[in-house]
This record gives C-alpha cells, structure tokens and sequence, in this order.
C-alpha cells in the first residue's frame, strides 16, 4: 500500500528528531568519557593516602627520586633496558647500572596527563622501570639473510657478495606498557614540509578513529573506556635503529620527565 | 537559495567544534585531577625535602659503583661502531665490522647465524699474534670439504691482525687484513677494528675489562 505524501514527512520527521536526539546523546556520552577517562587512570596509578601537593623545587625532586629509583631497579635486570629522560633530552640504553649508548631526543611531545598528575603519582607509577607488554614496529628486528652452502668453490665464487654500505629504513617503534602508556620513538623524516603535514594528519586521524572505536566499544559495556596516556619522541634514525635492535622484545623502560 | 548556503556552513562549523569541544572536554577532565590534592605543613614539608635529597646522594653513590673503573668498551652492531670509555667518558669512537646477519644453512641438518651476540661481556684473555683455527663453517662456506679437526689447512696465521682479545665462546676482537670492510656487517660474529685501534684497545683493555655488545 503506498503511504499518502502527509505521513511521510511525519516519519521524515520524527526520524530526523530521532536522529538528532541520537547525536546529542553521543555528543554527551563521548564528553563524559573523555573527561572521566584520565580521572579513572589517575585513581589506578595514585597513591590513597598520600596525595600532597609540592612546591616547584619539591616536585623536580621527587620526580628525580622515581627516575632514580627505577634506574636502580632496572640495574639489576640482565638485559639490556631503555631509559627516556626527558630533562635531559636523552634516550639511551643500558646493562647492570652501566649506560653505553645514547643519542638525543629530537623533539617530543608528552600527554598533557602525565604533566596532570601530582608528584606523588609520579612516584608511584615511575620509581620502578615499566614493563612493555606490546612492541610495534616498521623495521625487523634481526636483518637475517639466508645462504645455502656452496656445493664446490666455484659456486661459493659465483655466491660471493659483500656489501659497499648498509642501508636503514625508516624507524617508528610502539611499546605499550603495562600501566597504560604509549610510548611512540620515531625517526625524523627529511621530507618536505607538506608531506609531514600530510602523514602527520592520517595518523592524527587515525588516532581518533581508534579512540572513537574505543570509546563507542567502553559506551557499548557501560564502562568508562581506558585512556592511555601518549609519550611521543623524534630520534635519529641511526641511533633508534640500533637502539631497537639492542633492547629484547619487550624491554623494561625507565621514563623521566 | 538560502538552504543550500546554510547547511554546509553548519556541517563545517560542527566539524571545527566537535573536536574541539571534545579536546577542551579532555583537557576539563585532566586539569581537575589535582583537586583531591593538599598542601602538606611546613614540617612534613621540609622533612621531606631532606629525606630525599639523602636518598638521592645514596642511590647515585650505589650507580657509580657500577660503572667499570676501568677502560670498557661499547660495540654498536648495528652501526657497526665502536666506544672505548675511560673514567667514564669516550675517548674514542670510530668504525668496526660487526656480524653479517648470514644464517649459513648446509642441509636440513646444519646451520649457522652469523651475528655478534648482544649483552655484557668480559675480556677472557688477549693474544699477540693470534692465529684463526677455522671452524667447520669456514670450509663449508667456501664450498670446500672439511678437513679432521687438527689439520694443518685449519690454521691461518696473520689473517686476525696483531692481536686478538677474546669473549668466550668463539667471539673476538680483532684485526683484519680486509681494512676496506671496516664499518661494514661482514663477520661471522667478531668484531673487527682498523690497526691503529686494535693496538689501542688491546692496550686500554686488561683481562677482566668489561665490553657491552649492542
């Protein structure tokens, strides 16, 4: 039977009153999620009883106790971990309490939480060294080449191949620690200033559409979704190749900042 | 007329707001973490600062102690460069050659993976003149057969330069006569330096002297 012309303007528009309603209930939904998200971390990485608030001076040097500490802690790990200090724009690695290797941080930008939060949570979460849980990366680990053995030494003269220089692709390493964190450490990319702009702006993109995923997925179990707090770092790409190739799989990290 | 105007600019403006609505809203949420904070008393203050400005002084006494005394040595296999730290600071940094990545594989039975291994080491003992016994893999590697396990083909004088300074395990430093390679992942996992800087470290570093392989 065909609607007459009146009803379908009245669906038109209680589907367009509906709709509205939909998108204003998202609207608050994703407000409220994003303003109670970093409350939610903050009470998992906060210390119950012990929440002061410090002077300047108090708080650089509580922040230096937990970078201390966690250096100390990671000292006594046999393997190779990775310490970010931020006040002293310096990535490097180190074993049993020696740091051997260490290149300087290019640029970075740091979670507006993690500068947030007070001292004391500082402490807590950053007096031990974190733990990755999951490592992602644009480059492998180990360059293997595989080579059949030669049947005679005619054919290991035809097989015989050296190098006349080692090339390194772009790195762009993610860890996801234990407590929460992404720490991103990429290599700078000397392209032209619209090309960065461009793959700057895809993978901004790409962070929200996740982020909504997030958010949409936390709304859908009536729960505040997990917000992880990012740390994002610009090395050479030399220095972070090598560093990458250092560290085990999932390292241990020490973060100053 | 008018609709057609109106409705794109309203779609741009709420582009251009949303996000940053939802950005002021996050920010909202994250400067009003400190709100449950209090300021301690004067007392509890000052004993604070003074309890770890102590602690402090400690553990950075604790970490120097664990930096070597002595010269050591830091091996990047990826650059393929090496450190040589005295009291603390390089004092030289130049090229070496470092493990190939070659996974050498001769039947399904054997195989071999030409890398330097990663970790802290010692220097086990050092040698004058060392001379290389080559291992099976040499001679598989150049597609010949593998002599018995003394033969007088195993031994190579010269080819490890003046000196050798040993890891365990097979692993050295050395020298090279293939100069023209250095800065390049050609070993089968040593790591080799120039002359002028074999002589250097086997100089600086003492049995015992630790070396960082990265």
């Amino acid at each position: 039977m065909i609607p007459f012309l009146t009803q379908i303007n009245l669906k038109s528009e209680f589907l367009k009153n509906t709709l509205k309603v939909l998108l204003i209930s998202a609207f608050v939904i994703t407000a409220i999620q994003l303003f109670v998200a970093p409350h939610k971390i903050n009470s998992k990485w906060k210390v119950d009883n012990d929440n002061f608030r410090y002077n300047r001076e108090q708080n650089l040097l509580i922040k230096q106790l937990a970078y201390f500490r966690a250096i100390e802690t990671a000292s006594k790990y046999d393997s190779i971990y990775l310490i970010i200090s931020i006040p002293d724009s310096l990535v490097s690695i180190g074993i049993n309490g020696v740091k051997f290797y260490g290149t300087k941080i290019q640029s970075y930008q740091m979670d507006k939480f993690l500068t947030g939060i007070n001292s004391t949570t500082v402490l807590n979460q950053f007096q031990k060294p974190l733990k990755s849980k999951e490592t992602f990366s644009s480059i492998v680990k180990e360059p293997i080449k595989v080579k059949i053995a030669p049947k005679n030494a005619e054919e290991a003269a035809r097989m015989m191949t050296l190098p006349d220089s080692v090339i390194f692709e772009h790195a762009e390493l993610t860890y996801l620690t234990e407590n929460g964190i992404v720490l991103t450490l990429k290599a700078r990319e000397d392209k032209s200033w619209f090309v960065n702009k461009w793959s700057n702006s895809i993978s901004q993109l790409s962070d929200i559409l996740v982020k909504a995923l997030n958010i949409t997925l936390a709304t859908g179990q009536f729960k505040i979704y997990d917000y992880q707090p990012e740390i994002q770092l610009t090395l050479d790409n030399i220095a972070l190749t090598s560093i990458y190739r250092a560290l085990p799989k999932e390292p241990i990290i020490v973060i100053s900042y | 007329m008018r609709t057609f105007y109106k409705m794109p600019i309203r779609y741009i403006f709420l582009i251009i707001a949303l996000p940053i609505s939802f950005y002021l809203v996050n920010v909202a949420g994250i400067s009003t973490l400190g709100l449950s904070e209090y300021i301690p008393n004067g007392t509890k203050s000052d004993s604070l600062t003074k309890t770890v400005t102590a602690e402090l002084t400690l553990i950075d006494g604790r970490m120097k102690n664990l930096v070597p005394k002595s010269a050591y040595l830091a091996i990047n296999s990826t650059a393929n460069e090496f450190y040589l730290f005295e009291g603390g600071t390089v004092t030289r940094h130049e090229k070496c050659s470092t493990g190939s990545y070659v996974l050498l594989k001769n039947g399904d039975l054997q195989q071999w993976m030409f890398k330097t291994p990663k970790g802290e080491f010692k220097i086990l003992n050092k040698k004058r003149k060392p001379v290389w016994k080559k291992p099976d893999w040499a001679f598989i590697e150049e597609g010949l057969p593998v002599p018995s396990i003394n033969h007088s083909s195993r031994f190579e004088y010269g080819v490890l330069g003046d000196y050798s300074l040993s890891l365990g395990d097979g692993y050295l430093i050395h020298g090279t006569i293939y100069q023209r390679f250095i800065g390049l992942p050609v070993t089968h996992g040593c790591i080799r330096l120039n002359d002028e800087n074999l002589e250097l470290v086997y100089k600086k570093l003492a049995v015992g002297s630790k070396v960082y392989l990265f």
